[in-house]
Order: structure tokens, then sequence, then C-alpha cells
């Protein structure tokens, strides 16, 4: 029952006998050879083993020969022909084109990786870089936007004071546009959008204001917010340096539209080849096992 | 003929060509079967598979060592033969009778009767001793020791790496050595004994 068990510590045995009985039909390496010699120099028992293995190979040798019993000659009329075996006598060919169809597979699909890679790389940075522009652009509105909002809401004099962000904005609009090139659509979307949000805040504002402050309050509070309005919508229309930078942006944007479909083109194709090439190495595996096979089995 | 000329007419058809290698052959098919199924009659029926098969398969050899592909197909042939007589096992009265009458021819006239009759002990016993091996050890021992192929030849021949037939061959002796030690004191004469030490 645990006989597997004593087996296991008999690897270190197992390997000596391997080297004793490789060495005894010259299949030792000359490193080995060297090695084994001098342990046989130098333990009795290993060359007493050894020579016990010369004499079983010799006796194993000097086995008679049997004579055959009979002739084992091929009767022609039962015989003819050897078969046609069109698998078997292709094999070398099936073998080495089943190697090339996998190496072109893995090819492809490395390509293709690579390509998507590529392709994420290049929309990440400008996607990155755009995020950046418009949280400047938003970051500042916004503070202005709500200072602008508060401070009409709180004081209307104040508000009115509250300088218009229309010049610091102009001041802005050249910068950004040297920073940010490619899509000025999204900025211009960016920069609108707090101004079209600001109309409903001002009138949340109001109804606040006429609520909380009464109706002569409230109707300052509603100039003062009528002046950030417009003053916000000129903000959005001191972007139209940007809006220049944008159309010079878009004309450059045109070639790398071409350059999209065109790699659009490019990777549909190499799906359909790298799809062909799965199927071909698919059959090709498929008959060349069976060879494989039925070569084995003959 | 040489043999190259000989497979060649023979694949495109010439039974007569594959004929000649048919006897140029057949003793050494018939003994690595004999010795590797134990038995004279499964190893006369392996021998006439093993030359049918060739046959009918020659288009698949595409040159090299013709001796080493024939012996492939025999121990293949050897293998599907045993593996069905597992299914149905001979009665070992009759191999009892086959060992009895099996080494007749090993009689010389210049021996003496007690020099055959140590030759003949000692070729039961290792025969005995053969029988007991795994079928894979066996194999490897009848073409290593028996029939004096190398280990890569070896190697080719069972389509196995040559670090699994290093490993066969040495557990394939170990067994036999212990194997006729146990028997060696009962039958063998003192010049054919494996003397063991120690243990």
């Amino acid at each position: 029952m645990f006989g597997m068990f004593g087996n296991r510590g008999g690897s270190a045995e197992d390997k000596r006998q391997e080297a004793l009985n490789a060495y005894l039909d010259n299949w030792l390496s000359a490193a080995e050879r060297g090695r084994l010699e001098n342990q046989l120099a130098r333990d009795a028992e290993l060359r007493a083993e050894l020579e016990r293995l010369r004499t079983l190979k010799l006796q194993l040798r000097s086995l008679p020969r049997r004579r055959v019993p009979r002739s084992f000659v091929l009767d022609p009329a039962l015989h003819g022909r050897p078969k046609r075996q069109p698998l078997m006598q292709v094999y070398p060919v099936l073998r080495g084109a089943t190697a090339l169809t996998a190496v072109l597979l893995v090819f492809t699909l490395a390509l293709g990786t690579l390509r998507d890679q590529n392709t994420a790389q290049e929309t990440a940075a400008p996607a990155a870089a755009e995020l950046a522009s418009s949280d400047e652009a938003g970051g500042e509105f916004a503070p202005i936007e709500e200072s602008a909002l508060s401070q009409a809401a709180a004081t209307p004099d104040s508000a009115r004071s509250v300088p218009s962000p229309a010049a610091e904005k102009q001041e802005m609009p050249s910068e950004e546009s040297q920073e940010a090139e490619a899509p000025a659509d999204l900025a211009l979307e960016q920069a609108a959008a707090p101004a079209a949000g600001a109309a409903p805040e001002a009138t949340i504002m109001l109804e606040g204001a006429l609520a909380e402050e009464g109706v002569d309050e409230s109707l300052e509070t509603a100039e003062a917010l009528a002046d950030a309005l417009p003053a916000a919508t000129m903000s959005a229309q001191a972007y139209s340096p940007v809006t220049a930078a944008g159309a010079a942006a878009e004309s450059t944007a045109v070639p790398v539209e071409v350059e999209q479909t065109t790699g659009f083109a490019i990777e549909s194709m190499l799906g359909s080849v790298q799809i062909a090439l799965a199927i071909v190495f698919a059959v090709l595996l498929v008959l060349w096992l069976i060879a494989r096979h039925r070569m084995r089995s003959l | 003929m040489d043999e190259a000329s000989l497979v060649q007419q023979a694949q495109k058809g010439d039974i007569a060509a594959f004929n000649r290698l048919v006897v140029q052959f057949q003793e050494l098919v018939f003994n690595v079967s004999y010795r590797i199924m134990g038995d004279p009659d499964a190893a006369a029926d392996v021998t006439q598979e093993t030359f049918i098969t060739a046959y009918q398969s020659l288009a698949t050899f595409r040159g090299g060592n013709f001796k080493a592909w024939l012996l492939r197909v025999a121990t293949n042939r050897c293998y599907d033969e045993l593996r069905r007589r597992k299914r149905r096992p001979q009665t070992s009265l009759d191999q009892i009778m086959d060992e009895n009458e099996s080494f007749a021819f090993l009689r010389s006239p210049n021996e003496g009767p007690e020099a055959h009759r140590q030759r003949v002990e000692l070729a039961l016993a290792i025969e005995r001793c053969l029988k007991t091996l795994p079928e894979d050890q066996r194999i490897v021992t009848v073409l290593g020791d028996v029939e004096g192929y190398d280990y890569q030849e070896i190697a080719s021949i069972t389509s196995v790496s040559l670090g699994t037939v290093k490993s066969r061959m040495s557990r394939a002796r170990s067994k036999l050595r212990d194997c006729l030690q146990s028997i060696g004191g009962e039958l063998l004469p003192p010049a054919y004994r494996l003397e063991s030490r120690g243990i």
C-alpha cells in the first residue's frame, strides 16, 4: 500500500542507476563521464554494480536468434498495389503549413493589439489636453459667475461695481487659443454652458430675493443679475478668437478625419485577415493531428 | 539492387521488389516480435501484419532508415496485439509447451549436453524475466540489449524522447537483474549467475 512512498525516496538512486546504464552504453557527456569515473574509482560497490549490468547486457545480447517458422512474402493476388494515402503523403507539408499559419496568426494578432494601444494613446492625449483647457475656462467662469451673482444678490451696488468679466475674459481667449486649438467647438459649448446656466440660476436667485428681500430690493437684484448675464454672454462671445482658432483647427481636423477613416479601414481589413488565418489554422491543425495519429499508428 | 532502390520500386507498386525486402528483414522483424510477445505464434502473426501494413503504407516512407521505420511498424503491431491479448488472455499451458520446444535449434554439434542445457536454462530464465517487464521497458530492452540498437535509434523507433529511453532502459535492467538473481540460485550455473554483494 505504501510502496509509492518507498519509491519516492529512490529518485536519487534512480538517477544513479540511469547514469551507470548510460555510461555502460556510452551515452554520457564527457563531463558526466568524468564525474562518474571519479566515483567509480572511489566506490567498490558502484564498480560491482557496473559489472553486474555489463554481465546482464552480455547475456541479453547472447540470446539466440530464432529462425522464421515460414516465409512472410506477400501474395500479389491478394495485396496488389499499395494504397494511396494522400493525407499521410503530404504530412511534412501539412506540418510546415500549420506552423507557418500559426506564426502569421500570432503576428497579425500582435499587430492588431499594437494598433489598438497606439490608437488609445492618440485619443487619450488630445482628450486630456481638451479636458485641461475646458477646466481652465470653466474654472475661471464659475467663480466669476458665482461671485457676480452672489454679490448682486447680496449688495446690488456692489454687484454693479463687480468688474465685468468680459474685460478679463478678453485677455483669456488669446491665451486659450494658443493652448487649445483642436476641439474649439467643445470649448465653445463649455463656455456657453455657464452662460446658459446662469440664466436659470439668476431666475432662482431672483425668486429667492423676491421671497426674502421684498419687491424693491429684488428689483435691484434683478438689475444686477441682468448686468451679470450679458457679461457672461459677452464672455462667451469673447471666445470668438477661439472660434477663429477653432476654424483653423477644423481645417486641420479634416485630414485627421481622413486619417481616422483610413485607420478604420486598415483595422477592419486586419480583422478579416485574422479571422481568415484563424479558420485556416484550425483546419490545418485538425488535418495535421489526424495525419500524425495515422503515422504513429502505422 | 540496393535497399533504397528496392523501396522506390516497391513504392511504385512493384510487389516483387517489396518481397525482396521482406526476405531481407523477416528474421529481424520476427525475432523482435518474438522477444516482445514471448510467443512464436503471436510473433508470426505480428510479423505478417507488419509487412502487410508496411506495404500498404509505403507511400508514407520518405527516405532514411527503412529498417528503423519497419521496426516502428512492428513495435506498434506488437502493442496492438498485446492490448488485444489483455482482453483475451492466452492459456499458460500453451506457453509452457512452446518454451520446451523452442530451443531445439540451439543445439550445436560441437556442444556437449551439459553446455547446451546451461544455455537453454539461461535463455529460458532471461525470457521468463523479460515477460515480467512492463511492455514499454520490454520493448526498449529488446531493441537495445537484444538487438543492439543505440538510444537514438530506439527513440526513433518507439517515438519517445532520449530521456525516456534512458529511464526505461535503466529500470528494465534493474528489474531483470533482480528477477535473474531471484531464480539464478536454482537454475543458473555459477558462471551465469549475477552475484550480488552487500545487501
